[in-house]
């Protein structure tokens, strides 16, 4: 990529794969370089997990609270602090695709519960996940496959578990299944249901397990997608996973959360892929390795279509979020108040574990709207204003280096640099150096010019992360 | 000749103090530490949801589970909480709260009315960096687990530094960010070496003398130990946090023997919140068959033993406090 430095192409798959990185974690993977990074991302359990133990003993509603608050405020947590990245934003992807609401559950930890199972088969076998979101008891209970009977079927499960979590309602203007293999498939999922589960009170909440009832299952004999015989779910699920559709499916999804903005799910059926190759060589990758997604993603990162893709996702509000903190290096351990930054990506439109419908977010430029926005730069210029933030003392050292006097392209040049780096327009530039140039000279030589440099730099940070470009990941 | 056989004790859970609820309801939300005062007094300090300032509490009950009152609330104001840890009371009645973010203790008179707080941040004598446990001894010197100096620190009653003990490490001595603290008859002093996944117990003046418990999940190991007691006879009680039990210990730190919680019936106040809704909860606990999940510990944080030699086990995921009794049979 001619003119792009390793740097920035670090950059871009750590926003993408992750949640943006330091400069100095840029730097160190920089030297790893590229593939061997990819590699790092993809084999999480190579790296030190996450220290639950710590974040336990200071804030103990991360393990055991009862409100929703207490696993919002513990997942955005994780995004920010983790050193899997990748593992972690796997995890918001299927919260994305298997999106399960806990206003329907009203048991939170149950959605804990599932954040863990999905954080366990992040990038595993396509097959095992969907067969363990289906014993899922929060994904259950969402879709009422509790109330799903030999003799009276609930089809909510079996319609969504087609349509939105594994093949689509269709593909190049044709249908993929049939409303007789709707119904087909809600006969194989009776029976899956969770065990009764004690009351909140007094003691606290418990989560639900899981529990196959064969009396409540229909043995009988069911056609679906062209096969006919007695199936239970793993059957179906089986079936499901040698379509194409399914194929097309996850890589469509896989493409649009990691590479650039598609229309939204339910238009895929009637728009086609916007890189048909790319989707192509995602489904090729599906089909020889057997559904494995680390295999799929491993060519995702690695491609052409993805180094070329940078800023061409808007972020959605977790990704927009975890970066800023993790630019700035705050909440990378423990601390107070962590439900002000979850809070405000309900602000921004994302209220995590709790998205709108089963269909998930509406992504891509639908993340922004006026209040949206306003809430998004707002967040972002706080924090890289706050020169108390180890992340903002460090990329105020760095320019530093470059003085004891600074000329205004150089210190623009720079900042851009350290803040992403970011590709901000001639215009933005423009707008950026009239910032500076009010300034007759930049010095950093004394204390008291760093005072001043201080709160110039500061100043820039705020107008950079404010910028339109900064939006894109 | 008689060969004269060690007979050791079993222990039988007896009531549950608590139900989860927030004042003024009458119960506990998260608690993580209490201290037993003269005449059954109880204080719960509960560290629950910082995004409702009002769960953060101490309760003043008593061993009959009669409510007395609450005080505190989150914040870092006068009187309130961030990140609380641990509360004890000294000898005269006045109740003791560390908090670990604040850096400060916040000393209560018995009725909850602030009195005054003690710290300063840092690591030169009597300064602290997240101070954890706490105890007085016979002399209402105290004590304190100052977490992240790897330290004991003691002070006198006017919170004059007196001495400390420990640094950062593994070896005898050594203490990777420690929580709890108590002391045995003799004034010795046990610390629950949380990080290194053991006990060590120190002379009064600080010098290690045993070690208890090694890392994991078997009889007696230990994951992140959080709270030590021991009661009159020199039996160790550890809150093993990570293995959600308590495991009990002698006085030359061999395995005696570990509960896991049997919280059966309910507390006075749980009764009341069941009838309060009695159609409600009654009906969903009518389908389930085992009760389990509800008896055991869920986190426990702190043990404390009163002056009948109960054991009080501080289960801070279920919002109660279970009470044990050691039996011979």
């Amino acid at each position: 990529m001619t003119g792009y430095s390793e740097i920035a192409r670090i950059a871009h798959l750590m926003r993408r794969a992750g949640f943006g990185a330091s400069r100095e974690d840029l730097e160190h993977y920089s030297d790893m370089g590229y593939e061997a990074t990819v590699e790092e991302l993809l084999n999480p359990e190579l790296q030190p997990d996450y220290e639950d133990d710590l974040a336990y003993r200071y804030v103990p509603y991360y393990r055991m609270g009862t409100g929703i608050p207490s696993y919002q405020c513990y997942w955005m947590y994780r995004m920010i602090s983790t050193r899997r990245p990748l593992e972690e934003k796997m995890t918001l992807f299927w919260h994305h695709v298997f999106a399960t609401s806990h206003s329907k559950l009203n048991r939170n930890p149950q959605m804990n519960k599932q954040l863990k199972l999905l954080r366990s088969f992040a990038m595993g076998n396509f097959r095992t996940i969907l067969l363990e979101i289906s014993k899922d008891p929060a994904m259950i209970y969402w879709l009422d496959n509790c109330e799903n009977h030999n003799g009276a079927p609930n089809e909510n499960y079996g319609r969504e578990l087609l349509e939105l979590f594994s093949m689509g309602v269709g593909m190049d203007e044709g249908s993929n299944y049939s409303e007789e293999d709707v119904k087909e498939c809600a006969r194989a999922f009776t029976g899956w249901t969770m065990a009764p589960q004690l009351p909140r009170y007094p003691y606290g909440d418990y989560c639900w397990d899981f529990e196959y009832r064969t009396d409540d299952h229909d043995h009988g004999e069911k056609s679906f997608l062209g096969e006919t015989g007695r199936f239970n779910g793993d059957d179906i699920v089986d079936i499901i996973v040698r379509q194409p559709a399914t194929a097309r499916f996850l890589s469509r999804h896989l493409y649009n959360f990691f590479v650039s903005d598609e229309p939204q799910v339910p238009s895929w059926q009637t728009t086609d892929p916007q890189d048909v190759d790319a989707i192509k060589a995602l489904e090729d990758e599906y089909f020889r390795s057997n559904g494995d997604v680390r295999s799929m993603l491993r060519v995702l990162f690695n491609s052409e279509f993805f180094k070329n893709a940078s800023y061409k996702k808007v972020k959605s509000p977790a990704e927009l979020i975890a970066g800023v903190m993790r630019l700035v290096d705050d909440y990378t351990t423990p601390k107070p108040n962590s439900h002000e930054i979850a809070f405000a990506a309900a602000y921004m439109g994302q209220d995590l574990l709790n998205p709108p419908t089963v269909e998930g977010w509406h992504t891509g430029k639908e993340w922004i709207d006026s209040g949206a926005l306003v809430e998004r730069v707002n967040f972002a210029a706080d924090r890289v204003g706050d020169i108390s933030m180890p992340g903002v003392q460090r990329i105020v050292d760095r320019l530093s280096v470059n003085g004891p006097v600074i000329k205004a392209a150089t210190l623009l040049d720079h900042a851009l640099e350290l803040v992403g780096p970011v590709e901000v327009s001639s215009d933005r530039r423009s707008e950026l150096m009239t910032y500076l140039e009010k300034y007759k000279e930049i010095k950093c030589g004394t204390p008291e010019d760093m005072t001043n440099f201080e709160s110039v730099v500061t100043g820039l940070l705020r107008l950079i992360v404010a910028s339109r470009e900064f939006q894109f990941a | 000749m008689t060969l004269l056989t060690k007979v050791l004790p079993s222990f039988k859970y007896s009531y549950t103090i608590g139900n989860q609820a927030v004042p003024p309801a009458h119960g506990f939300s998260g608690p993580v530490s209490a201290a037993v005062g003269a005449d059954g007094l109880l204080y719960v300090l509960c560290s629950y949801y910082e995004y409702v300032p009002a769960w953060k509490f101490v309760v003043k009950c008593n061993m009959d589970e009669d409510y007395i009152k609450h005080f505190g609330s989150y914040g870092e104001g006068s009187g309130q909480f961030t990140w609380p840890n641990s509360i004890a009371v000294d000898s005269v009645g006045n109740v003791y709260v560390t908090d670990e973010w604040l850096n400060r203790i916040s000393v209560f008179d018995s009725d909850g009315n602030l009195q005054q707080t003690r710290g300063t941040s840092g690591s030169e004598d009597g300064e602290w960096d997240r101070p954890a446990g706490i105890v007085f001894d016979s002399e209402d010197n105290m004590l304190v687990v100052d977490s992240l100096n790897h330290r004991i620190q003691k002070f006198s009653q006017n919170g004059e530094f007196l001495s400390k003990f420990g640094e950062f490490g593994s070896g005898q001595g050594q203490l990777d960010t420690p929580w709890g603290i108590n002391l045995d008859k003799d004034g010795n002093v046990y610390v629950a070496d949380w990080r290194n996944d053991r006990i060590q117990k120190f002379s009064p003046d600080g010098v290690p003398i045993l070690q208890i418990g090694s890392s994991g999940s078997g009889d007696g190991q230990l994951t992140r130990p959080s709270g030590v007691a021991v009661d009159s006879e020199g039996y160790v009680y550890v809150a093993d946090w990570g293995n959600d039990r308590v495991q009990v210990y002698d006085s030359l730190g061999s395995y005696v023997g570990q509960f896991n919680g049997d919280c059966h019936g309910y507390s006075k106040w749980a009764e009341a919140r069941m009838a309060s809704d009695p159609e409600g909860m009654s009906a969903e606990r009518a389908v389930v068959t085992d009760f389990t999940i509800e008896r055991v510990f869920f986190q426990p944080t702190t043990v404390r033993i009163d002056d009948q030699d109960r054991i009080l086990v501080v289960d801070t995921g279920r919002h109660r406090i279970q009470i044990y009794e050691k039996q011979y049979n």
